[in-house]
Formats: structure tokens, sequence, C-alpha cells
């Protein structure tokens, strides 16, 4: 595989060393559902969809290096076009963080939202110091100010501080802005797969290759050393608020996971890919028994979950001791790494939850992001 | 619980009353030596907007007397305890109805409250006396219906009702008659009155009908238009004039034969009346109504009515100058009047 | 004897809801997740061997605190909404006129969308869990609110505190507003939860605290029977039949917004039942009568409660709906069809 790709990199620089675009064969999507790419000489054009639940919409970027910048080639309508490689990056969600950061293209970022949300120091001390400037999204996103920022790249979603005007408002003032469909993806492997595309922004196509490459390679050797496996033990997930449970549903991103780890998701039957709201009873109906409880909310204790609710304790999961929580990277203002780093490597998320649902299979693997709830 | 003092009379002493209006006291009634006793029977008559209301508000204690004491029996008025206070004093004020369902007895049994304990519950006493309340209203049958159901005549008296259930010996009413029509404001002073007496309930009531203060009233309270209140006898007041210097105005016209008021038409017009019985009495209304002062003499008149019969039949003979005219009802009569009024 | 005449026929009317509010009760505890036959709810109450522990559980941890929480809270807020009415004289008013609500959100909303996000980590920091944190600041707020709408009650007549409590209403929701216009959308989700009303989340930990709480304020309401009586009268009428209009009124509102600001507290803005429960009394008893309204209103307002929860809980399917709109939803035809019937609203009211 590793050979294959030096490979590719030799015989594309051979061919057309100079004036055509290096990778050309660069990116192809295995895993990810949600994109698609065209490559053509000029230029490569990406096509998005799926950017939020029953979206029909098709988005197209033309991703044009920048010494192509004079032969602009024949678009489909509404393509906006990005020059290559960018040098002035928005980042409106912290998923993009974590990319960007297995990309080494951090000192790219010019400005981000909600800072309370991001876990990256590094990411801290640039606004500290004002390299990275804070940016309003959501209801009170400031077109004014995000046009004097003078971006190559705003890279947003339609969920949280990006919401669903973000992207057509900036569009219309003619900011670059593209939208992402990676959280729309139902396998980690896939979502962690959009690093590709990131790249493709920064021209490190090589490096992501690389970087998933291993990625991958690593998920998989993981998995299957769960795929024969008998004694699947029960898992669940979440914990209620404000009387409403919200249970990821049985296609979701966080299901897959425990499948893949070897666990018995009790909502695996169920075939949504968001979160379905069930009220405290219906879960402890189907809970009460099972063997693990995983991300508790942001309980830190079982102290903490008692105090909230002493029903919590008549689960089997608290009383066994099996509850964990993925807050063992949280900053102390909310961010959590899990959404960061974890979004781009999903093999070490997977390995935290074998390691809690089946030690046995990697007696040497450390909780990364996970930690039990005592 | 029953009051100690044995004079249960309400009374002032140099009482000015009136009221705040954009932080400006503004006393409406100066000086006030009033005294109202169980068994009087007392209206108190004005113009519009001349201080009655306020007067009544006052001596009810809902409203601060400007200067001056208002004594009620031994003590100061506003000394006495809310629920001690409603044991001597009753009102019947405009609006006083609750809102919401309720049936007359619920209504009535308000009343109640000054004797009733913390939860409002009601004693034998307490449902003897709410069925008298409404017995001596004359109201028996309305016991079960909602209030809010009913006429205004039958409204007026249950609200008469739940005073009387307070069993106070003071009862002070404002405008009482006001909404009622004729026959039913007649039988409100004749009920009134005769509660006054049967139970010695000294009332005090507020209204614009000198017809019926005149016919049923102890004593007057009678306030000028220039704020001077006037006490005295109903009939004392008549034959002093005093009620017709209060109460005369250029649009009204005191009449001592029929001792009241008539409205007066700017241009006095002269007619003649011969005639007698009933007939002659409605026909001279309605010439006064229309304008027409009645003459014996023929030569300033304008006109000349006869009054005839003939066998049970009565007609009108309308004679102005060599015009003549004969009608077979008062009704004939007046449009033909009217019509007459009309082309001048 | 003309008063034993009347009580006698409203006994059967009692009954009935004492038995309906019996028999939907039973149906909430028997209806959820699986449904359960009477039978195996009694054996699980009993605390029966035969039955499964999990279902002993779900029966006496989940349904029980559950019906009693609806039964309690929807006491109360049709208490309130009865107190309210009658104080201020008016078929509009609602336990939630004064601000209580909108003072127990921008509580929730202060501790939700400006305290976490400003790195204060509430379950770590201060100790509190999730709930026990959403009672604490709606109960502040709710308590805030109501010490300055008190505050103004000896400088104002009654209708100014009406507008006043409006007033402070519209202010405080639209702080409330401005903080949610600045969150994400992560923490919003949090805060329209509780403000979609919930009775599922008072546990047994929580009724030793909401149930006296409630009583005292029904207790209150017991004893200010006879001024609310004459206060359908209007104050001058009231003040001349003895009642001490002042002190009653204050007591009422006190009492109103204890029992409003509880429930807030623990079950969020549950909104309708306090103002639908006394005009359902009304309607049923033909009385304003406080003698008769109390009682009435307290059973009707747990009736209208108990089966919004059993709506909302939507037995049968897989998900559970937002409690206040089911209240609206259910009540809002009743409301329509009893003043249809009733024609004009001059009968019920005013």
């Amino acid at each position: 595989m590793y050979l294959r790709i030096l490979l590719t990199i030799c015989l594309a620089a051979l061919a057309e060393p100079t004036t055509s675009f290096a990778g050309k064969e660069w990116p192809t999507f295995q895993y990810a559902k949600n994109i698609q790419v065209d490559h053509f000489p000029t230029h490569r054009l990406f096509s998005i969809e799926n950017t939020y639940r029953h979206s029909k919409e098709r988005y197209q970027f033309a991703l044009i290096p920048k010494k192509n910048r004079g032969t602009l080639p024949d678009l489909p309508e509404g393509t906006l076009v990005i020059y290559t490689p960018v040098d002035r990056v928005v980042a409106m969600t912290t998923t993009f963080i974590g990319f960007i950061d297995a990309l080494d293209q951090q000192h790219r970022i010019i400005g981000v939202t909600e800072p309370q949300y991001i876990n990256d120091p590094k990411i801290h001390q640039s606004l500290e110091a004002g390299r990275i400037q804070k940016v309003q999204a959501g209801a009170t996103l400031d077109i004014e100010r995000m046009l004097l920022l003078e971006p190559d790249l705003i890279l947003a979603t339609t969920v949280g501080a990006g919401s669903f005007q973000v992207q057509p408002r900036l569009a219309r003032a003619g900011l670059p802005v593209v939208l992402s469909a990676e959280y729309m993806e139902e396998s980690p492997l896939a979502r962690a797969e959009w690093i590709k595309f990131i790249a493709a922004f920064f021209e490190a196509d090589e490096k992501a290759e690389i970087v998933f490459h291993q990625i991958a390679n690593r998920y998989q050797k993981l998995q299957a050393k769960t795929k024969e496996i008998q004694n699947r033990p029960t898992v669940f997930s979440g914990a209620p608020y404000a009387g409403a449970w919200y249970v990821p549903g049985g296609r979701s991103y966080i299901a897959q996971f425990i499948h893949d780890a070897g666990g018995d998701y009790l909502w695996k039957s169920d075939h949504t890919t968001g979160a379905i709201p069930l009220d405290f009873e219906r879960v402890f109906r189907k809970a009460a028994t099972a063997d693990f409880w995983i991300d508790p909310s942001s309980y830190k204790n079982q102290q903490q979950l008692v105090k909230a609710d002493q029903r919590f304790r008549k689960f089997h999961a608290f009383k066994t001791n099996r509850i964990f929580n993925n807050t063992r990277q949280m900053h102390p203002q909310g961010g959590n790494n899990i959404w960061e780093r974890g979004i781009v490597h999903p093999e070490e998320v997977l390995a935290d939850l074998m390691q809690i649902f089946h030690p046995e299979l990697i007696p040497d693997h450390e909780l990364i992001y996970y930690e039990p709830i005592k | 619980m029953i009051p100690p003092t044995p004079d249960q009379s309400l009374f002032s002493n140099q009482l000015s009353v009136g009221y705040k209006q954009r932080g400006k006291l503004r006393t409406v009634l100066k000086d006030l030596e009033l005294t109202l006793k169980p068994g009087q029977f007392v209206c108190l008559l004005g113009s519009n907007g001349i201080g009655k209301s306020t007067l009544l508000r006052t001596l009810a204690g809902i409203q601060e007397p400007i200067s001056g004491e208002l004594n009620l029996g031994k003590s100061l008025l506003k000394d006495i305890p809310p629920r001690e206070r409603a044991q001597y004093l009753s009102i019947v004020f405009a609006d006083s109805l609750p809102i919401g369902r309720m049936t007359v007895q619920d209504f009535v049994a308000l009343g109640r409250h000054p004797f009733s304990g913390l939860l409002g519950g009601l004693n034998k006493e307490d449902t003897t006396k709410i069925e008298w309340a409404i017995q001596s209203v004359d109201a028996l049958e309305l016991t079960q219906r909602q209030v809010s159901e009913l006429s205004d005549g039958e409204r007026q008296k249950v609200t008469i009702a739940r005073a009387l259930a307070q069993e106070a010996k003071l009862m002070l009413l404002d405008e009482p008659t006001a909404y009622l029509d004729l026959t039913n404001r007649v039988e409100c002073m004749q009920l009134l009155r005769s509660l006054c007496r049967k139970e010695s309930i000294g009332m005090l009531l507020s209204t614009h009908d000198l017809d019926l203060a005149l016919r049923f009233a102890d004593q007057l309270w009678l306030i000028s238009p220039q704020g001077e209140l006037v006490q005295g006898y109903p009939e004392e007041l008549a034959f002093k004039g005093t009620l017709q210097d209060i109460f005369e105005s250029e649009k009204l016209d005191w009449d001592h034969h029929l001792g009241t008021f008539r409205s007066i038409k700017t241009t006095t017009r002269l007619a003649t009346l011969h005639g007698e019985g009933p007939e002659r009495i409605w026909t001279q209304r309605a010439l006064q109504r229309l304008g027409y002062e009645i003459t014996s003499d023929q030569r300033q008149s304008q006109f000349r009515i006869e009054i005839g019969k003939i066998e049970n039949d009565s007609f009108w003979h309308l004679a102005q100058g060599s015009d003549q005219q004969s009608f077979k009802s008062i009704e004939a009569l007046i449009s033909a009047l009217e019509h007459l009024d009309q082309s001048e | 004897m003309l008063t034993h005449y009347k009580s006698l026929g409203r006994w059967p009317i009692f009954v009935i809801l004492c038995l309906a509010a019996f028999v939907i009760a039973l149906i909430s505890i028997c209806l959820g997740s699986e449904p359960l036959a009477p039978a195996t709810v009694f054996q699980c109450i009993a605390g029966s061997d035969s039955v499964d522990p999990i279902l002993q559980q779900i029966v006496v941890d989940f349904r029980l605190p559950r019906v009693l929480t609806a039964l309690i809270a929807g006491a109360a807020l049709a208490t309130a909404g009865l107190l309210m009415q009658t104080i201020f004289r008016n078929p509009l008013a609602d336990p939630f006129v004064l601000g209580v609500n909108s003072g127990a959100s921008l509580g929730v909303a202060i501790a939700l969308l400006v305290l976490t996000p400003a790195g204060i980590s509430l379950t770590t920091n201060l100790n509190f869990s999730g709930q026990t944190l959403i009672v604490l600041s709606a109960t502040a707020g709710a308590a805030a609110t109501l010490f300055i709408v008190l505050s103004l009650f000896q400088r104002v007549d009654i209708m100014s505190l009406l507008i006043i409590g409006l007033m402070i209403s519209y202010a405080v929701s639209s702080l409330v507003s401005i903080l949610i216009f600045f969150s994400m959308a992560e923490r919003l989700q949090s805060f329209l939860n509780w403000s979609f009303g919930d009775f599922g989340s008072v546990g047994w930990l929580h009724l030793p605290v909401f149930g006296p709480a409630i009583i005292i304020g029904l207790v209150a309401t017991l004893f200010l029977m006879k001024p609310l009586d004459a206060l359908l009268l209007g104050q001058e009428y009231a003040e001349s039949i003895g009642t001490r209009t002042k002190p009653a009124r204050f007591f009422g509102l006190l009492a109103a917004s204890l029992l409003a600001g509880t429930v807030t507290g623990f079950c969020g803005p549950i909104g309708f039942l306090g103002i639908a429960a006394p005009h359902l009394a009304r309607f049923l008893f033909n009385t304003s009568t406080h003698r008769i309204l109390i009682p009435a209103t307290l059973l009707i307002g747990g009736i209208l409660a108990l089966t919004a929860d059993l709506f909302a809980r939507a037995p049968g399917l897989d998900f559970s709906l937002p409690l206040n709109a089911i209240t609206a939803l259910i009540g809002a035809p009743v409301i329509i069809l009893a003043l249809i019937r009733q024609r004009s609203m001059k009968h019920l009211f005013g």
C-alpha cells in the first residue's frame, strides 16, 4: 500500500513535472459517501452532498492551483472556485481544527468560532497573542468583519454554531465558504477520510494519504479482532437532561464505534443516524441490565450522578462500576479533544472502547479519551 | 362581637372631603356637620360630579377625609377594625356585583363575612340571617339563580339583601335606583323605606330622583352647585324655596303646584286648554313638554284645545284661528302639534 | 337548609373527578415503555417477589413519582392560576402573570447559557448536579422576580401591579432572548428541553422538597378562601364586609408564586394548566365560590396534568413529546368547547 502511494507520487511527478497538477489522482474516497471528486488537467472538482439530513442540495468546489490562475476552466454553474494552496483559513467548527492540526497546517488558521469549545492549547495561545481572531457565527455572524479578514477559505458545516444560514450568507457576500458534510458520515473511518478533502486546499494531499492510510490500517486491524467475537457486552450511551434522554440512533457514528469495538449497542436495530429523544423510563427499561454505560453527558463521578438522579444507581452498569466517559481530554473550559483529534483518529477512540469492552484484546493500550466514572 | 356602644350613629365634625388628583388635594365639600342615625332615611341630592360619591365613600371609610373627624358611635371610624366596622356599616354601591358564577344565596352569604370564622363556614344563625335577608327584599324565588343572570331590578334587590345580611345599623347607598325603570325605582324606594323603619336601619342614599326623594326621605341633604351642603326636612326645603334655589336652572323650572321641576323650552308659547279628568292632565303634560304654557287668556294663546266626550270615547278639538281639527286620540293630537311645531 | 340542598348537588361531580384522577393515574402507571396489567402494578408497589425486579423499579422509581409529581404540579399550577384570576379579577390571569416563569427561565438560562460556557463547570466547581442546578437556578430566578414585583405591592394598585408584572415578564424574557441569541446550539438544546417541561425529572429524592413546598402553598390558599370570595366583589366591597384586602392579596400572591415557582423550578415552565383548570372548574361546578372552586380546581389541575403527561409520553410509540406542547394541545379545545357551550365568558367570569 505504502509503496503504491510512493509510486503514484513518482509517476505523477514524472508525468507532469511542472505545469500540470501534481497529485491529480488524489484524492480518492473509499469510505466517505457524501463526497465525490472529479479530476481534470487544470483543476479538481469536489461535489458534496447530504450536508444536513434530507438535504437535496449539491455543492461544488473547484480547486485550482494558484499557478493555473489565468486559465479558468469550464465549470458547472454555481461552482465556487478556490485557488490552492490556501493561506488564510477560518474554521467555523472545532472538527476542522483536528484535521488541520493533523496536516501540520495550523499556522494557516486566522479565525475560529467559540474558542471555549476548542481543546487545542496552541490555538488558545494564538488567540491570546492575537494571531487568530475570534469570529462570530450563527445568528450573530458578522459579515463585515469576515470580509476584513480576507480569508482564502472558510470551512463551515450546518451544525452547531455554523447553523443553516452561515453558508448562504457568507456566499452571498462573495466569501469563499466551503460546506463540509463529514459529520453526516455514518462510519468513523468515513468521517476521518475527509482529511483528504481538507488537505486538497493546502495541497497537502500526500500527507493526508499517508496519515489516513495509517489510520485506516490501524482501525481495520483493531476491528478485525472483534469481528468474530462471541460475547459482546451490551452498551448504552448518554444521559438524560431536563427530561429527555437523547439516545444515539442505531446508524449513528457512536453506534458504529460500539459495534466495531465488540460491543452490543442496545439501540442497534434502530435506523436513525442522529439521536432519538426518549424518556428516562424507556431507557431504563432497556438498559437497566446493560453491561456498559458510556458518555454519560458531563458527569465526572458517581457521586454527581447520584446527586442528579438517584435512579442512576439502579443501573447494573452503575452497580458494577462500568461507566466510562470520554472526558479525559476535556479542556477546563469545555473543549473536548475527542471532537478534534478524535475525529481524525477514530482508531484511537476505537482502541479506547475495545480496551473498555474487551481489555484482553489490547492489553497494552492506555485510555486516551475515555476515563472510568468512579 | 356585638358593638358595645349604645349610640350607633355616624357623625362628623368639621369634616372636609375630597380627593387627591396628581398629588394635589382637591376639596369637594367643606366643614360638614352630619349625623346619620339608625332608623333614619336620608336622601343625598345634588347634580353630577358635585361630590355625592366622594362624600359617601368617605362616610363608608373607603376614602380618607381631608380634614375633620368622622365618628361611628364612640370611636373614630378609621380606628375601627374592618371586621367590626362591617358589623356597623354596610354599603350598596354601583358595580358591586361579583365576577364569575355565584348564586344569589352565595352572594348574600358574603354579607356574613364579618361574623363567620377564619374559613368562612356558616352556622345556623348565619343561614337563618341569609334567608331572612333574601326574604326581606322579597327575593326568595331568586335564591338559587345566578347573580349574573338577574334583571337590573332583581340585582338591586339582592345587593340590598347582601348588605342587610351584614346586620349593620347603618347602610350607605350610592344611587341605588340609577339603572332602574320607574316601577322598579318606586318599588326599591318603598322597600328601603320600609326596611329602614322595620329594622331600624339608618340609610343614606344618593339619588337624582328629586320626586322620589321628596316623597320618601326623612331628611334631605342637598349639595348646591357652589358646593354647600344643606340639610333639612323635604317639605321645609321645598317650601322655603331652597330646592328651587339649588336646582333651578335655565333648563329646569320648579313647578310649585306639582312639586316637581319641568323642562323649559326657550321660546314661551301659550295655549288654552279646556277639559277635565286624566285626559286634561296628560294633554297638559304633552303641551308643556312641547313648550306651551297653559293660559286662560285666549287672546295671547296660539291655539285652543277642547277635550270632549262622546259616550265613552274622548276627542280633542284643536282650533287655531280659522283652522279647526278633531282628533280621536291623544296620539293623533300630539303628532299634529309636533307637525305644527316643525312648520313654524 | 338552603346550603345543604346546594352542596349535595355537587358531591357526585367531586366523586366522579376523584375517580377520574385515580383511573387516569392508574392508566398512567400501567402504560409506558412496557404496558403492565393493573394487577402487576399493585404487586410491584406492594413489593411482591414474583415480579421482575426491573419492572418493579420502573413502577416504583419511575412511574409512581412521575404520576405523583404530575398530580401535585397540576394541582399547584391550577390553584395558583385560580388565585391570580381572583386577585386580579381577570380571566386571562395565569400563575405566571407576575413573571415567575420568566424569572425562572432567566435563572436557568444564566446557568446553562452563561455560566457553563464561561468555563465555570458547574458540576465540578460548584458541585451541583445538572438537575439540582436547574432547580436552584430556576427557583432563584423566580424568587428574584417575585421579590421585585412584591416590593412594589405597597406602592401601586392591583391593576398597576398586574401591568408591572407583565412588563417585568417582557423585560426578563428579552434578557433570555439575548442570552439565546449569543448561545450555541448544543447549550440551547438543554435550555429548550427545560422549557418544554417535564414531570419525570422529579424523583423520590426531590419529592420530599417538592411536595411540602406545594402543600404549604395549598394550605395557605385554603386559609385565604374567605377573603378570596370577598375579593370577587372588588376591593371596596371586600373591605366593606370586613376583609383586609392588602394582606389578603399579598399572601394570595405569595402563595400563588410559591406554587408556580416551585413547579417551574422542578418541572420547567408548564403553561396553560394554570389558566385552564379554574375555568373548567367554574364551568363544571357553575360557581365562583372558593369553598367549591379551590378543591375543584385542584382536582381538575391534577387530572389535566396527568392526562397531558400520559399523552406526552406517547405510550406505544418509540419517543416522547414535549409536555408543554401537549398541555395546550389537549387543553385548548376543552376550553374552547366549554366557551362555545356557555356562549359567553360573562357567564363564567365577569
